[in-house]
Formats: C-alpha cells, sequence, structure tokens
C-alpha cells in the first residue's frame, strides 16, 4: 500500500527539483547577462581609451606649443608638432580599422581584385613605417595574384605595427614572403614577449586584448580582427605560428582566388 | 627657494613630452616614470611636492599608486583619466585624489590645477627616516631602530607608528586613525586600535603608564611624544 508520507515526500522533492532546475536557469541567464554587460563595459572602455590618448597627445601637444612657443627651445618646438603628428596618425590608423572593420562586416569585400605583385605592397608598407628596425625579404621569386591592394597593405600594416610596438626597442621586425605552389605566404617575424598557445587562436576576435579594459598592457582588440577579415575576403588563411620566443605571424593567400 | 618636484606617471611617451615641456617652463622640476613600481620609487627616493599620476598604467593599476601614497602621507596627487563617468570620478577622490583631469586636456588646465595643488595643500616630502633620540623609524619599510637594534614591525603597526610620528605633539583622535588603517567602515571599532597600540607599544619597549613614545588621551585618541 502507497503510505501518504511517501507521497507527500515525493510531491515535495519533486516540487524542490523543479524550483531549483528553475533557479539554475535564471542564475544561468542572470550571470550571462551580467558576463555581457562587463564585456560591454570593457569594450566601450577599450575604444574609448583607444580614441582619447592620442587625441589627449594632439590636444597637449599643440596646447603647449601654443601656450609656450616663445620660452623654449626650437628642438621642443619641433618634438611638440611631430608629437602631434604620430598622434594624428595613429588616431587616422584607428579610425582606419574601425571603419574597416564595420565595412567588413556589413557588406564583406566588395572592391575591386587586381593581378599584381605582392612586393610592392610590402615595400609600401614599410616606407610608411620607415623604421631601420623593419627587414623585408623575398625567400624565392613571387607570381602576380589577385589581391585588393588597399586592403592586403592595411592587413601587413597592422600585424607589423603591432610586431613593432611590442618586440625590444633594439630587435629587428622581419616580413618575410615566400611561395610554393598553392600558397603564397606573408611571414611578419617579432621578438616580442610571444603569445600562449591557448590565446593563439583569440587574437584574431573582435575586442580581444591582453589589456583589461582601459588598463594595462596591449592594443584594443581591432587590428588583428580586421586583418582575419581581409585575408578571409581573400580565401586565405591568417595564424599566429611559433610563438616560443617572440612570435611569427603568417599569413597565406591562395595562388587561385579569383575574384568572382 | 627649490623648484617644486612633480612626478608625472603615465605609460604614454607624447604625455610626458609635453607635460615635461611645459613644467620646466613654469619653473617646475620633472621627474618621469613609465610605470607604477619605478613611480613608486621616485615618490620614496625623489620626494616630490606632487604626482600626476594616469590611471591605466601596465602591470600595476595607477589606483594601487593612489592607495599605497595615501598610507604614507598626504602628497597632492592630480589623476589623468581616461574615463570620464560621473561614478569613476567619486570613487577616485574617495580613494585618494586630490583632483582629476579626463584626457584629452589643454596644457593650461593642467598647469592651474597643479598651481591650485601646491597652493592649498601644506606638504612636507617625507623624509626616508624620521629620528627621535634613540629611535630611528624608516618611512618606506615596516621598520624601526631602537638604539641601533632593529625591530621589524607588522604594516599596520608602522602604519599607526608612522601617522603618529609625523605629527610629533599632536593628538590624533581614535576614528582618524581607524578610518586611515582600517577604513571607513570600521570607524567605531576602537578595540581594534587598542590591540594594535597594545602590540605596537610592546615592539617599542614602551609603558603605558609611563610612556616613552605614545601617549594615550582616555577616550579620545593619541599624541606622539618625544
Amino acid at each position: 500500500m502507497i503510505n501518504a508520507e511517501d507521497i507527500i515526500n515525493s510531491v515535495v522533492f519533486i516540487i524542490v527539483a523543479i524550483l531549483m532546475s528553475e533557479l539554475s536557469i535564471r542564475y544561468r541567464n542572470k550571470s550571462e547577462a551580467l558576463k555581457q554587460a562587463e564585456m560591454r563595459s570593457n569594450i566601450l572602455l577599450s575604444v574609448s581609451h583607444d580614441l582619447r590618448t592620442p587625441l589627449a597627445g594632439i590636444i597637449g601637444s599643440l596646447s603647449t606649443f601654443k601656450e609656450y612657443k616663445n620660452q623654449i627651445k626650437e628642438q621642443d618646438q619641433q618634438l611638440l608638432m611631430n608629437s602631434a603628428l604620430d598622434e594624428s596618425h595613429r588616431l587616422h590608423d584607428y579610425v582606419e580599422n574601425l571603419l574597416q572593420l564595420t565595412r567588413l562586416k556589413s557588406k564583406g569585400c566588395n572592391g575591386v581584385f587586381v593581378h599584381q605583385s605582392i612586393w610592392p605592397v610590402i615595400k609600401k608598407v614599410a616606407a610608411r613605417f620607415a623604421d631601420k628596425r623593419l627587414i623585408t625579404r623575398k625567400i624565392n621569386s613571387l607570381k602576380q595574384l589577385n589581391i585588393q591592394e588597399s586592403l592586403i597593405e592595411q592587413a601587413i600594416y597592422n600585424i607589423v605595427d603591432n610586431a613593432l610596438k611590442y618586440s625590444p626597442k633594439e630587435n629587428e621586425v622581419i616580413v618575410e614572403v615566400e611561395s610554393d605552389a598553392q600558397w603564397l605566404y606573408v611571414r611578419i617575424k617579432d621578438s616580442g614577449l610571444g603569445i600562449p598557445k591557448e590565446n593563439r587562436q583569440q587574437i584574431f576576435d573582435l575586442f580581444y586584448s591582453s589589456r583589461i579594459g582601459d588598463t594595462g598592457k596591449g592594443g584594443g582588440g581591432i587590428g588583428l580582427t580586421v586583418v582575419k577579415g581581409i585575408v578571409d575576403a581573400h580565401k586565405g588563411k591568417v595564424a599566429a605560428i611559433d610563438c616560443q620566443q617572440g612570435c611569427t605571424i603568417e599569413l597565406a593567400l591562395p595562388w587561385e582566388y579569383i575574384n568572382e | 627657494m627649490n623648484k617644486p618636484k612633480i612626478l608625472l606617471i603615465d605609460d604614454e611617451e607624447k604625455i610626458h613630452q609635453f607635460i615635461s615641456i611645459s613644467l620646466t617652463a613654469e619653473g617646475f622640476e620633472y621627474l618621469g616614470c613609465r610605470d607604477a613600481s619605478s613611480g613608486l620609487k621616485s615618490f620614496q627616493n625623489n620626494k616630490p611636492n606632487l604626482i600626476i599620476l594616469d590611471l591605466g598604467l601596465p602591470n600595476i593599476d595607477g589606483s594601487a599608486v593612489l592607495t599605497m601614497t595615501r598610507k604614507i602621507g598626504n602628497i597632492p596627487i592630480l589623476v589623468l583619466t581616461a574615463r570620464d563617468q560621473a561614478a569613476e570620478k567619486v570613487n577616485l577622490l574617495n580613494a585618494g585624489a586630490n583632483d582629476y583631469l579626463s584626457k584629452p586636456f589643454e596644457i593650461k588646465e593642467l598647469i592651474a590645477r597643479v598651481k591650485v595643488l601646491l597652493r592649498d595643500i601644506q606638504y612636507e616630502p617625507i623624509p626616508a627616516e624620521l629620528h627621535f633620540e634613540n629611535l630611528i623609524i624608516k618611512t618606506f619599510e615596516p621598520m624601526i631602530f631602537i638604539d641601533n637594534n632593529p625591530v621589524h614591525l607588522t604594516k599596520k603597526e608602522h602604519q599607526l607608528l608612522l601617522l603618529l610620528a609625523i605629527n610629533p605633539g599632536v593628538l590624533i583622535s581614535q576614528k582618524k586613525i581607524l578610518v586611515a588603517i582600517w577604513g571607513e567602515s570600521h570607524s567605531d571599532d576602537s578595540h581594534y586600535l587598542r590591540v594594535l597600540i597594545t602590540h605596537l607599544r610592546k615592539k617599542l619597549k614602551d609603558d603605558a603608564e609611563d610612556p616613552l613614545y605614545i601617549k594615550t588621551e582616555p577616550g579620545i585618541g593619541y599624541r606622539f611624544i618625544f
């Protein structure tokens, strides 16, 4: 015979189980929402930091020039002007990446592909940096391939910019181009701190950074996402390889891709 | 008169360039550090009169510098921040900043704020050691010497002793000490302070009934006598 107490216990047990499961779902949703809110706030801090920092350099340098130009040495006047210019370029690069990202996200890559060599693009990037630490080399002869020059230039520029920024000041950064039967490889080798294995995939995620919000070292987490978007649009591959000492970012573009 | 020394702790080279040029033009001595730990070292070694501190520093957050320097004294601190939300600013002021400036800013505003802080806050840089006859108190490490014999203190004992010894003869209220050492939420926990004073007196070989260093003002506070 069924005991009344057993029935009550079973009913109570079922009610408690349902309640617990409901509560745990709510808790999960809540903590997910919290995590999302925290992420949004960190992204906002990060973007705000990346826009305000170069602006602080520009406004600070120019207002100092305006205020003290009659009291300071010509050398310092030059320094202030160069600072303002450098920071303007930094801001331009950042805004350019943000715009590129928006374009890639909204309509992909619908520009014109031109059959050309990649070597002049590499040389153009090197000229933009005009940095003695930057070494370019061709490993073997290169055929022409279909690319959107301005996009590939921006992708390589972003990687080289990171490499120069995070390598010790006296160390070289090497941009190496090599080809095999299927692919054209552009490898950017730096001697920075390297990237832990578990993070090598994440570095291409939007807003992924070793920085938390606006605190700590690291970039804003946009540059490498743009690189990935551009390389994808060329049906290519990009990866962080060999990051034991320093890091090598390898960009591989297929010979056979023809814009449809 | 010596030039007032201004310590700038910021990891951005361009910020250092224009601030150093303007501070020098204004007749200040500029000291520059790129991260929190070298900033704290410079604070101890060079004894600046004011700190301009960026919050978003690599490795150690700028707010940690704020907390650490506040434990030692009332040096004027002007914080530079890329954040501009009201709550952030309130937190900064609560953590011990005397003023803040949101990036970007014009140099005129920064210089004006530096001058106001130097004018309004009476601050004498604290020396690395305080000497009182047979007692030497290290300012930046929890250590004292009694008759040249080293005695290690806990961080809280050291903080309490410094708080009293940098104002010799002045009565420091229990509440002020409690807030400085344990924070606002412990402003009434006077038993914490009684225990700490007992431990400190033991290390100082001081007698509460016939004190050499710390005199109790019953129910009110303590003063450092010498």
